[in-house]
């Protein structure tokens, strides 16, 4: 009864996370229309950076978080601009890119990794912050975890009220529901859509800091934090914040269970099983409309 | 003063709208009429910037927008103050009605008057009032209709253009739809509808026009207009 | 020609390359194998996402599946064996990857082999740690590098002679329009879903037993080894370098870069992942309008030749030439909107009862119903918005209705999907011509001919596809691509791509549109000649001259609902139908 109930709580605890680098995929994805394939290597280089500033400096990652946040966002920024804005340019229309875009991803996360690989090699990284035990709902969780889940939850709060009470935000979800016809509502696309990726930049480093806090990891997870955000999105709907939520909470959820009842190796097996079941259920298309 | 001058628009080989010039003066209702195919709704869309011109002009108050138009800079022109309501569009369906016309303010100078022209908008269409967070998709055309034109309001447009907001309306409520259209003008905005409902339009405009095969062939006043068998003939074919 | 020249040199290639062992360098033996196992990978790649545009990063999912077939049973089951088994392996996983994620949008796809390397690097991790006790197995054989390299030579034989049929089969064309275009190639009667699975198998295959072959040049093998995702990167960057459609691309691609990335491996280990990626990066963006852009552009390269002769012959051309019915057609000069008596009387084809279509809160269309009898010429009109291209798309199986059924020949429609409809006799033009531009005409027409299911060889299909544009006037066109071709020819090489199905109905939804006047005139003797032929037609038209003279009955649709039936005369002048279109006079 205890492992179960262990279980649950460990499974909302990632589940939270899951949910929160969904977010940042999804507004990716969904506004700027771009399939970053490199969001897992990005959030592994926030989380990498965020190690080595515990490390060295001895600075807390909710510090670390106010250096990394801000520099995530400029460099997703540039990426935008400089290297898929550029190919669209090359290309003539976005329609006509969809297949370079995602090639050029693939090979963003490439050399995003082997950056990290050329300087760090495959090693582990860990640190020990906010190691004590709290009491949750009758099972013990370490502090930090329950850290990251709240913070997993202001951010991703944050972010959905952004979306979903300002003008601009309204913009954003306009663009995602209809690129072609936000420009009649006076919407520069191409500039808000950059800001929404370097703003999903901002969680995807958020969420990356956020694993650090509780997670042993290397470079090379970077694919599976991706594969993990694709099907958290995919499941919930392109550009369904809710949907991420509840999403990532079952994925977080399951991925606990099978780990601790079955074995920690399929954990990857049943996040397939979840995508697989979420495409064959699935009766709209990738916006999440219905065909017209 | 909108003012069209000598647009043509291609479709790869397919030579769309040839040599269409139009003006419209502020307050002003002008109609253009057409079969389906003639061309109509590319003269709009090329008038904002959302198809490219082969060649032409675009004027609004003497300003060249040409350049504008030419790299389909859409929102620049919007925040000019042109708005087109697309046939069948215009609304984000999936937003609710009050995200709608929040974002029918989103152009910079829209901001300063967003109150009164919400009151203006609401005032022609308080339906509206009453469907205030429902999602568009799921309200009947005839509401939707009310909705992206609304919407256009709030951008404080000087030029508003509407293509066939009557399409799919029962008779009674494209009839209600078109009689906001002089309210709209008193307000000093020049309308330029595109239309195949041609007695209705008729009746709410000053002048018009046919368009046929992509070309301007007829215009006069409306009052003209009403009776002359051209029009029939656009849509009907000659006996 | 230059294309068969380019095709014999490959076999030179190959014999060529098969002499390098005897060198006896085990450098080159150890570097060609690199090569042969890039360019083989690369080839099977490029086969599927050459001409669909469907991405997969599964390679070395696939690859490794294979290599691993031979690392658990070369103990227990002769190596010959062992490759049709990894090919099998190899093609269902590929299966079962291209059901659950194919008959959706391309985006699943790619994501789903996103992370299937990976996932099958786990499981099989998980499966020895469970099962065999120990993650990795020794392979210890007896085969030498020489016949590694000897195998997979005659593999990348074997590879390329296949992607050679398959362009020329009917798979190829298939394969092509489902890339340009899906919804076409499924009105045109191919069941893409299937076609796309089939190769994607195929190709896997062919993965998996380079997998196979490769794996005893490891003594020692591990899931990292076996899954490592520079073999689902490799591919890919080698295809787009050469050039994924062009027959040699793989090869070309897959020499330089094998050599490059082995100095590199060598002299940068640490920053070799780094170099693959900015690498892979410069790639798609320099190749001009490169990688996946790459195809059309060349087709149309190399088609530009004929074209300055052949564009402007159109409007001179025989128009409807030598068509043998046409004089039995009647009304050719006439306006004569009179009902032919024995058009009332053919047997019913089509019915459409009470059906109902809503999209949202807008119903389209509203408890319609009407029937077309054989050899009739039927028109659907009324103000646009009023439904009509709606009752087309459910016809022809893009919509489902909402309530209502459709009877062709007796039987219904319902669950049947677009490319089952085509085949079972129904064909269509769209609004907005559907053309691929890249495509040669005749390469449009034949895969209609095939797959609509009445002629039985790919030879017989170009024959009927040649006759059938010769007879549409446009012989001279044969092998122009369609993006050449002016408006109205066009709009004739769709229909001419209907009518390859040889329908017992066709649908056309405003194929006159956009015509000038003098085309206008040539499209209506046209489609006259193919009454003249028995053919059935169903007609959306907003030009009423065109109505006048080519209908026999029409139905006039307001609001989805059927307000008037009969003879366009009739029709035409009913005061309700005018009211439809002018709009009622504002005096109420």
């Amino acid at each position: 009864m205890t492992s179960i109930l262990d279980a649950l709580v460990t499974g909302l605890v990632y589940g939270g996370i899951y949910a929160l680098l969904a977010l940042g995929l999804t507004l990716q994805y969904g506004v700027a229309r771009i399939l970053n394939l490199a969001y897992g290597d990005f959030l592994i280089a926030a989380a990498v950076f965020a190690t080595l500033l515990y490390q060295r400096f001895q600075l807390s990652p909710l510090v670390s978080l106010l250096l990394l946040l801000p520099a995530s966002f400029l460099i997703h920024l540039l990426v935008y601009h400089l290297v898929f804005v550029q190919l669209e340019r090359r290309r003539g229309s976005w329609r006509a890119m969809e297949a370079s875009s995602i090639l050029l991803a693939f090979g963003l996360s490439f050399v995003v990794s082997g950056a990290m690989l050329a300087i760090f090699g495959g090693k582990l990284f860990s640190y020990s912050y906010l190691l004590v035990p709290v009491q949750l709902l009758g099972s013990v969780v370490p502090a930090n975890r329950l850290l990251a889940l709240v913070l997993a939850l202001a951010f991703g709060g944050f972010a959905y009220l952004l979306l979903v009470r300002t003008r601009i935000g309204t913009a954003i979800r306009a663009i995602a529901v209809d690129p072609d016809g936000a420009p009649l509502a006076g919407i520069d696309v191409r500039r808000w859509a950059g800001l929404t990726f370097a703003f999903g930049g901002i969680i995807c480093a958020a969420s990356g800091v956020l694993i650090s806090m509780f997670q042993t990891f290397n470079v090379p997870m970077g694919v599976t934090f991706t594969l993990k955000a694709l099907v958290v999105v995919i499941m919930g709907g392109v550009g369904n914040a809710v949907g991420a939520l509840v999403a990532g909470l079952i994925l977080g959820v399951t991925e606990s269970f099978v780990a601790r009842f079955i074995s920690p190796g399929l954990t990857l097996a049943a996040v397939y099983g979840l995508f697989v079941l979420a495409v064959l259920t699935m009766r709209t298309g990738i916006f999440g409309r219905a065909l017209r | 003063m909108l003012e069209i001058r000598e647009l043509t628009v291609y479709y790869g080989l397919h030579a769309a709208i040839r040599n269409v010039s139009l003006q419209v003066e502020p307050g002003e209702i002008v109609v253009v009429l057409g079969a389906n195919g003639a061309g109509k709704s590319t003269l709009l869309r090329a008038t904002m910037g959302m198809v490219r011109p082969a060649s032409g002009h675009v004027l609004l108050d003497g300003l060249d927008l040409t350049s504008l138009v030419r790299r389909n800079l859409t929102h620049q022109i919007v925040e000019q103050g042109l708005i087109l309501v697309p046939e069948r569009g215009g609304t984000f369906t999936d937003l609710t009605v009050r995200e709608n016309l929040l974002l029918g303010a989103f152009p910079r100078r829209a901001r300063a008057k967003e109150k009164e022209l919400l009151e203006f908008a609401l005032s022609l269409f308080p339906r509206l009032k009453e469907r205030w967070n429902q999602r568009v998709g799921t309200m009947s055309g005839g509401e939707q209709r009310m909705v992206a034109v609304a919407r256009a309001l709030l951008s404080a447009p000087r030029f508003l253009l509407l293509d066939e907001p009557t399409l799919g309306l029962a008779p009674v409520l494209a009839k209600q739809l078109l009689r906001v259209l002089p309210q709209i003008a008193a307000q000093g905005i020049g309308v330029l509808l595109v239309e195949q409902n041609a007695h209705l339009s008729l009746a709410v405009a000053q002048r018009g026009a046919v368009l046929s095969n992509g070309e301007l062939v007829h215009a006069s006043s409306a009052a003209e207009l009403q009776d002359d068998p051209a029009v029939r003939a656009a849509y009907l074919g000659s006996q | 020609m230059g294309s068969i020249t380019r095709i014999a040199v490959l076999p030179v290639m190959l014999v060529l390359a098969a002499l390098v062992p005897f060198t006896g360098n085990d450098f080159y033996i150890a570097l060609g194998i690199s090569i042969l196992l890039n360019a083989v990978l690369a080839t099977a790649w490029g086969l599927f996402a050459g001409p669909t545009k469907y991405i997969s990063l599964a390679t070395a999912a696939f690859f490794g599946v294979g290599a691993y077939t031979v690392g658990l049973f070369y103990e227990r089951v002769p190596m010959l064996a062992l490759y049709p088994i990894a090919a099998l392996i190899g093609a269902v996983l590929a299966t079962f990857v291209g059901l659950t994620t194919l008959r959706i949008q391309g985006m699943y796809f790619t994501i789903f082999t996103f992370g299937l390397a990976e996932l099958i690097r786990q499981l099989m991790t998980w499966y020895q740690r469970n099962v065999t006790g120990s993650v990795g197995v020794y392979i210890i054989t007896d085969i030498t590098a020489r016949q590694i390299y000897w195998s997979l030579t005659a593999l990348l034989a074997l590879t390329l002679l296949g992607g050679w049929l398959l362009a020329r089969s009917r798979y190829g064309l298939a394969l092509l329009m489902i890339g340009e275009d899906e919804l076409a190639a499924r009105h045109s009667g191919v069941r893409t879903t299937a076609v796309k699975v089939v190769v994607l198998a195929l190709t896997s295959a062919i993965m998996a037993v380079t997998g196979a072959i490769v794996a005893p040049r490891w003594t020692y093998l591990d899931p990292n080894i076996a899954f490592n995702p520079t073999l689902s990167f490799m591919p890919a960057v080698i295809a787009l370098l050469g050039g994924m459609q062009r027959f040699w691309g793989p090869l070309v691609g897959a020499i330089p870069l094998v050599i490059l990335f082995d100095q590199l491996n060598a002299r940068f280990p640490t920053t070799y992942t780094l170099i693959l990626g900015l690498l892979f990066m410069v790639i798609v963006f320099v190749i001009p309008d490169g990688i996946l852009g790459l195809l059309p552009k060349l087709q149309r390269l190399r088609g530009a030749a004929p074209a300055p002769t052949a564009a402007p012959a159109s409007l001179s051309a025989p128009l409807v030439p030598s068509t043998p019915t046409r004089t039995a057609s009647p009304g050719v000069d006439g306006i004569t909107g009179t009902p032919r008596a024995s058009t009332l009387n053919g047997a019913v084809l089509l019915e459409v009862n009470g059906v109902r279509k809503a999209f949202g809160g807008i119903v389209a269309v509203d408890d319609l119903s009407f029937t077309i009898r054989e050899g009739e010429v039927f028109g659907i009109i009324g103000p646009n918005g009023s439904g009509k291209t709606t009752v087309l798309n459910l016809i022809s199986g893009v919509y489902e209705p909402d309530r209502g059924q459709i009877l062709f020949l007796g039987r219904s429609l319902a669950h049947k999907a677009p490319e089952e409809i085509a085949r079972a006799g129904i064909a269509r033009t769209f609004q907005l011509v559907r053309i691929y531009p890249a495509l040669t005409c005749l390469d449009h027409v034949v895969p209609a001919a095939l797959f609509g299911g009445h002629v039985r060889s790919l030879a017989e299909a170009r024959e009927y596809a040649s006759e059938l544009l010769e007879e549409l006037g446009m012989g001279q066109f044969m092998h122009v691509p369609a993006g050449q071709l002016n408006f109205i020819d066009q709009k004739r090489l769709e229909l001419a791509r209907a009518l390859a199905l040889r329908p017992k109905l066709l649908l056309l939804d405003e194929w006159l549109a956009g015509l000038n006047p003098s085309e206008m005139l040539i499209g209506m003797e046209l489609i006259e000649s193919l009454r003249g032929r028995g053919t059935t037609i169903v007609l959306i038209e907003h030009l009423m001259q065109a109505v006048r003279r080519l209908c026999d009955r029409c139905i006039v649709m307001s609001f989805g609902q059927k307000i008037a039936e009969g003879t366009p005369e009739e029709v035409l002048a009913n005061p309700e139908v005018v009211r439809v279109y002018l709009g009622e006079a504002d005096n109420a």
